[in-house]
C-alpha cells in the first residue's frame, strides 16, 4: 500500500473511524493496528525484521532500566567512595547492554540493506590477494522502513542509557513507536518521549484539525503528482540516454531533478504530517524551505532536519566529546598552531563520521559515501577559510548583512547543492563524472532550443504548468518564511474563496497530475532508502 | 561567570552573550560551537558535560551554563 | 454558538463541499470525455463501436456479444471470403442487457439484414471441469493483498465507466473552448472493424471434453435474460432482421446443457443456431487457435470460425454479396490490405 493511492484514502476513513471510536484508553491500539495492518500488507514475512528489532530495543532497554533503578536504590546505603565503584559497574553494564543492542539492530539493516555492499568490498578486498569471491550476491528485498525504524530504535535505547527517557514497559507502544504507518515509508524521525506521550492522550474528532490536516495531505499531493512525477519523466529520459544529450540539457535536467527531489520527499512530508494531524499526533518537520538557506550548513538545518539531527545527537555530539577522541585531540594540538585551526578540530573530527554516515544512510553505494563526503569537504573548507574571506569582503567593502551578499549567499548554495544533487541522481559515481564534464566539455546550449527537452510524452504546456506551481510553490514558501501560516490565513477568508482554491487545487492534482498513460509509474525516491 | 565569558569571547567574538536567553536556539551558538565550549568548559572547570546535557535550555544563556556546571560540580554520583 | 450547533454547521458545510466536488467532476468528466471514436479512445471504442466509422447503412451483418465474438470474428476477413460486410459489436462480460442497448445504437447507423447473437453472454457460471492455472487456491493474506494491490486500479475502472475524468485527464493539453459545448465529431473508421486481434497461442490440451462432462447442471436462462432475449427478438423483427444465434469455440464456460438450452430458446423462436463447440469448424485445432488456454481464440482460431460461417452465409443462409458502391468495395479491399499489412508489420 501506498500514500498516494485511493486505497490508502480509505484505509485513513477506515481507521479514522474506528480511531475516535474506541475507547479513550485504548486508541494508540488503533493505531498500532492499522499500522501493523498497513506494515503486513506490504512486507509480509519480512515483518518478521521489524519484531526483532522491537524485541531487541526492547529487551535492552528494560534491562537497562532495571540496572540503573537496583543502583538507585542500593547507593542510599553506600559510603561515597563505594558508590562510585557501584556506579561506575552500572555504567559498564548498562554500556554493554546498549552497545549490544545497537550492534544487533545494525546487524539487521547490515544484513540486508547493506549485504551486497559489504560484500562485493570483502570480494574485492579478497580477490586482490587471490582467495577469489567468496560473498555471494544475494537479491535481498529490504523490510518496509527499515532505514528508519533502525534509527528510530537506536535513538530510543541510547535515550533510555542517557537517562533522558525511562524505558518502556509495554511492549505494544513500542512497536507503535517504530511502525506507525504515517512515518513508516519516509520518516520523519520522531524522538521516543514526544510522540508516546500524544499516543497516549486521547484525541477527540476536531473538524478544523482534520480539515487543515487535510489541506495539507491535498498540498503535498499536489506537490508530487503535479510537480515532481511531471519533472520527473523529463529526468528519467535525460538520464538515462546520457549520449544524446547535451551538457545544457543535463542543466535543466538536474534542476529540475532538484526540483523533483525536493518537491516529493517535502510532498510526501505533507501527506504524513497532514495524515498524522488528522489524528491528533503531531510528528516532526523535515523541511524549513530549505532553498532560501544561506550555507550548506543552514541548508542541512533546514532539509532533512530529522536526520541532521539524529545525526548531531547520535553521532555528532557522542563522537566529539568521547574519551577516545580526547586523547587524539591532544596528540593533534601538538602539531598546529594556529588557534582558529585547533578550535575546529572536534567538529572536523566528529562531522567526517556525521557525513560518512548520512550518506552511507541514503545508499549502500560509494556513491552516496562520496555525496556524503562532498558536503563535508565543502564545508571544512568554507569553515578553515572563513578568517581568508573576512578579509577578502572587507577589503572589497562587501557586508556579510548587506542584501546583496545574501542573494549571493543563497544562489551559491543552490548551486552547490544541485551539483550534490548531480551525484545523488547519477546511477554510479562514474556516470557522476561523465555528467559532470559532459557540461564543460559539451555544454552546446543550441540543443535546448531544438526540442531536445521534449521528451516522449511531455509537451509543451507541461513546461508552461512546471513554470506556473513552481511560482506557486516559491510564492507560499516566501510567505511562510516570512511567517505567514498559511493555513490558518485560507480559514480566514470567506467560503467562496476558500472553496474555490480547494476545488481548483483539487482539480489540478486529477487534471494536471503527472500519472497513467505517459507518464512512467512512479513511486517515492525516499522510500526506497 | 568570569572565565565562561572569556571562553564564549574566545570562540565567537563578535556575539554578545550577556543578558539573552536564546543563545543556542537562535542559532548563535551552533552544535560546532557547543562542541568547542563544551571542550573548553570541561578543562577549565573540571566538569564533564555529556550528550544529554546538551539541551537548549542549559545553553540558552550564560547564567543557564553556570548553573549546568555548577550542577555538575556539585553532583551527587 | 455551542458545540453540537458548530458540529452541525461543519458536517452540513463538509457535505455540501463534497457534492460540489463530485458535481464538477461529473461535468469535467463530460467534457474530457472523447466522444464517438478517436483513435484515442483506446479500445473500448475499437471493439464496440465500430459501426458507427463505417459509411451509414453500409453493413449487412453485425456480430454482436461478448469478448468471446470480439475475439472470434474477423470481418475484413468475411468480407474478402464472401463479399459481405459485417462489423463486430462486443464488450468484456457483455451482458444480455447491454447488448439490447447496443443494438438500438447500431440501429441510428446502420440497417443490418443479419444479426448475429454470441450465446455466450445469456448464461453465467464456467465449467467445473475447466482447469484454469490461475484458480489456485489463495490464502485470505494474499487475497486481502491483490485487493489492495488492485484496489485503486478496481475503484478508478469504476469510476471511469461512468465518469471518466481520471482516464482522459491528459487531454488537457489537446481540449478547445468547443469542448466544453457539446458538439458530434467524426468518428474514426478502424480496420479491424471491431475485432481484437491476438497471435498468442496457450494451447488447451483436456483429457475430457468439456461439453460432455457428466457433472454439467440443466443450464437455465434466467427470466430476466429470456424477457431481454424477448425484445431483442422483437427489436430485430420490426427492423426486418434476421436473428441467429451462434457459439464461437469456448473451454471455460460452454457445456452441453447450455448448448441444449440455447437451442431449445432458438426452437422456440424458429431461428438458426449454430454451436461450434459441438462441431468444431473447419481446420480448427484447439492446441493452436487459443490464447488463454481455452478461454478465447486467437486470430488464427477466428479465421476458422469466420471462413466456416462465410461459407454458411452464403450456402445455407444464402447471404448475397453485399450491394454497395465500387468505392464502398475499394475501402474495404484497402482495410483488408492495411489490416493485414499491420499483422505482418508486427512479425
Amino acid at each position: 500500500m501506498n500514500y498516494t493511492t485511493i486505497v490508502f484514502l480509505f484505509f485513513l476513513l477506515a481507521t479514522g473511524v474506528l480511531y475516535f471510536s474506541a475507547p479513550k484508553k485504548i486508541q494508540w491500539g488503533v493505531l498500532l493496528a492499522a499500522s501493523m495492518f498497513f506494515y503486513i500488507l506490504s512486507c509480509g514475512v519480512k515483518t518478521a525484521f521489524l519484531l526483532a528489532a522491537a524485541t531487541v530495543i526492547y529487551t535492552g532497554a528494560l534491562i537497562i532500566q532495571t540496572i540503573e533503578d537496583k543502583f538507585a536504590i542500593r547507593k542510599k546505603e553506600l559510603e561515597k567512595n563505594q558508590r562510585k565503584e557501584l556506579r561506575k559497574k552500572a555504567e559498564r553494564k548498562k554500556k554493554i547492554i546498549a552497545a549490544a543492542s545497537i550492534i544487533l539492530m545494525i546487524l539487521m539493516i547490515f544484513s540486508t540493506k547493506y549485504f551486497n555492499f559489504f560484500g562485493s568490498i570483502i570480494n574485492q578486498a579478497m580477490s586482490a590477494s587471490g582467495i577469489g569471491h567468496p560473498i555471494p550476491v544475494l537479491k535481498i528485498l529490504m523490510p518496509l522502513g527499515i532505514s528508519y525504524y533502525t534509527l528510530m530504535g537506536i535513538s530510543y535505547i541510547t535515550d533510555v542509557y542517557r537517562k533522558t527517557i525511562t524505558a518502556e514497559r509495554n511492549p505494544l507502544m513500542l512497536l507503535l513507536f517504530l511502525c506507525y504507518f504515517p512515518h513508516i515509508i519516509e520518516g520523519p524521525f520522531d524522538r521516543y518521549a514526544p510522540l508516546s506521550n500524544q499516543f497516549r492522550q486521547s484525541h477527540r474528532p476536531d473538524y478544523d484539525r482534520i480539515k487543515n490536516g487535510g489541506i495539507r495531505l491535498v498540498w503535498g499531493l499536489f506537490k508530487k503528482f503535479v510537480i515532481a512525477d511531471r519533472a520527473g519523466l523529463i529526468v528519467n529520459t535525460v538520464f538515462s540516454h546520457e549520449d544524446m544529450y547535451s551538457g545544457s540539457v543535463f542543466i535543466i535536467a538536474i534542476l529540475l531533478y532538484t526540483l523533483q527531489i525536493y518537491t516529493e520527499f517535502s510532498g510526501c512530508m505533507d501527506m504524513v504530517c497532514g495524515t498524522s494531524q488528522m489524528f491528533g499526533i503531531t510528528i516532526s518537520e523535515n523541511f524549513k524551505r530549505p532553498f532560501f538557506s544561506r550555507s550548506i550548513n543552514e541548508f542541512w538545518r533546514r532539509w532533512h532536519i530529522t536526520l541532521g539531527e539524529w545525526l548531531k545527537d547520535y553521532v555528532f555530539y557522542p563522537v566529539s566529546l568521547s574519551g577516545h577522541f580526547k586523547k587524539i585531540n591532544e596528540k593533534i594540538r601538538k602539531h598546529i598552531n594556529s588557534k582558529y585551526l585547533l578550535a575546529l578540530i572536534p567538529s572536523a573530527y566528529a562531522l567526517f563520521f556525521v557525513w560518512f554516515c548520512n550518506g552511507l544512510w541514503h545508499g549502500a553505494s560509494i556513491k552516496y559515501i562520496f555525496y556524503g563526503l562532498y558536503y563535508y569537504i565543502l564545508m571544512m573548507m568554507g569553515q578553515a577559510a572563513k578568517p581568508l574571506s573576512d578579509k577578502c569582503l572587507a577589503k572589497l567593502h562587501v557586508s556579510r548583512n548587506s542584501h546583496g551578499y545574501h542573494i549571493f549567499e543563497v544562489i551559491r548554495t543552490c548551486i552547490i547543492v544541485c551539483f550534490g544533487m548531480m551525484i545523488f541522481r547519477s546511477g554510479s559515481l562514474s556516470q557522476a563524472c561523465s555528467v559532470f564534464t559532459g557540461i564543460f566539455a559539451n555544454f552546446n546550449i543550441s540543443q535546448i532550443f531544438s526540442g531536445a527537452l521534449m521528451v516522449k510524452g511531455i509537451h509543451i504546456w507541461d513546461y508552461f504548468i512546471l513554470a506556473i506551481s513552481f511560482m506557486l510553490l516559491l510564492t507560499i514558501s516566501y510567505l511562510q518564511e516570512k511567517g505567514m501560516n498559511i493555513r490558518e490565513t485560507l480559514s480566514k477568508q470567506i467560503i467562496p474563496i476558500r472553496w474555490t482554491i480547494y476545488i481548483i487545487l483539487l482539480f489540478s492534482i486529477i487534471i494536471f497530475g503527472a500519472y497513467g498513460g505517459n507518464f512512467a509509474n512512479t513511486t517515492f525516491i525516499y522510500g526506497e532508502f | 561567570m568570569k572565565e565562561l565569558l572569556k571562553i564564549l569571547h574566545e570562540i565567537k567574538p563578535d556575539v554578545n552573550f550577556e543578558g539573552r536567553t536564546d543563545l543556542f536556539s537562535s542559532g548563535d551558538l551552533d552544535s560546532m560551537n557547543i562542541i568547542m565550549l563544551v571542550s573548553e568548559i570541561n578543562d577549565e572547570f573540571d566538569v564533564d558535560i555529556k550528550v544529554p546535557d546538551i539541551i537548549p535550555e542549559n545553553f540558552n544563556s550564560t547564567e543557564n551554563i553556570m548553573k549546568l556546571i555548577k550542577k555538575l560540580q556539585d553532583e551527587e554520583i | 454558538m455551542n458545540i453540537n450547533t458548530k458540529n452541525i454547521r461543519n458536517i452540513i458545510r463538509a457535505v455540501i463541499f463534497m457534492s460540489l466536488f463530485v458535481l464538477i467532476f461529473i461535468f469535467l468528466s463530460k467534457v474530457f470525455t472523447v466522444s464517438g471514436n478517436s483513435s484515442e479512445d483506446g479500445m473500448e471504442s475499437r471493439i464496440s463501436n465500430a459501426y458507427r466509422g463505417e459509411d451509414r447503412n453500409s453493413l449487412d451483418v453485425i456480430f454482436i456479444g461478448n469478448s468471446d465474438m470480439y475475439r472470434g470474428i474477423s470481418p475484413v476477413d468475411m468480407y474478402h471470403v464472401t463479399g459481405i460486410t459485417s462489423a463486430v459489436s462486443g464488450r468484456p462480460n457483455n451482458s444480455l442487457q447491454e447488448i439490447s442497448n447496443d443494438i438500438d445504437d447500431i440501429l441510428k447507423y446502420q440497417k443490418p439484414k443479419l444479426l448475429v447473437l454470441e450465446t455466450d453472454c445469456m448464461f453465467s457460471g464456467k465449467n467445473p471441469h475447466f482447469r484454469n492455472s490461475k484458480t489456485k487456491h489463495t490464502s485470505l493474506f494474499k487475497k486481502i493483498k491483490d485487493s489492495v494491490d488492485n484496489g485503486d486500479s478496481a475503484i478508478i475502472s469504476a469510476i471511469n465507466y461512468y465518469f471518466p475524468l481520471i482516464k482522459y485527464h491528459d487531454r488537457w493539453k489537446k481540449l478547445s473552448l468547443s469542448a466544453f459545448i457539446h458538439h458530434s465529431r467524426n468518428f474514426y473508421k478502424f480496420h479491424n472493424k471491431g475485432m481484437a486481434y491476438s497471435d498468442k497461442i496457450k494451447p488447451y490440451i483436456s483429457q475430457q471434453d468439456y461439453m460432455c462432462s457428466s457433472k454439467t447442471k440443466t443450464a437455465r436462462i434466467s427470466s430476466d435474460n429470456k424477457k431481454i432475449f424477448k425484445d431483442i427478438y422483437d427489436k430485430c423483427k420490426n427492423n426486418n432482421i434476421q436473428l441467429i444465434l451462434m457459439t464461437v469455440p469456448s473451454a471455460n464456460t460452454w457445456n452441453i446443457s447450455k448448448s441444449q438450452a440455447t437451442q431449445k430458446l432458438a426452437d422456440q423462436y424458429g431461428l438458426r443456431y449454430y454451436d461450434y463447440n459441438l462441431t468444431y469448424p473447419q481446420d480448427f485445432d484447439w492446441k493452436l487457435h487459443t490464447k488463454d488456454g481455452g478461454n478465447h481464440l486467437n486470430y488464427a482460431g477466428a479465421v476458422t470460425v469466420t471462413n466456416d460461417f462465410g461459407r454458411k452465409l452464403k450456402e445455407e443462409i444464402n447471404l448475397p454479396e453485399s450491394d454497395i458502391t465500387k468505392k464502398q468495395k475499394d475501402k474495404w479491399k484497402k482495410d483488408y490490405e492495411a489490416f493485414h499489412k499491420k499483422i505482418s508489420d508486427r512479425k
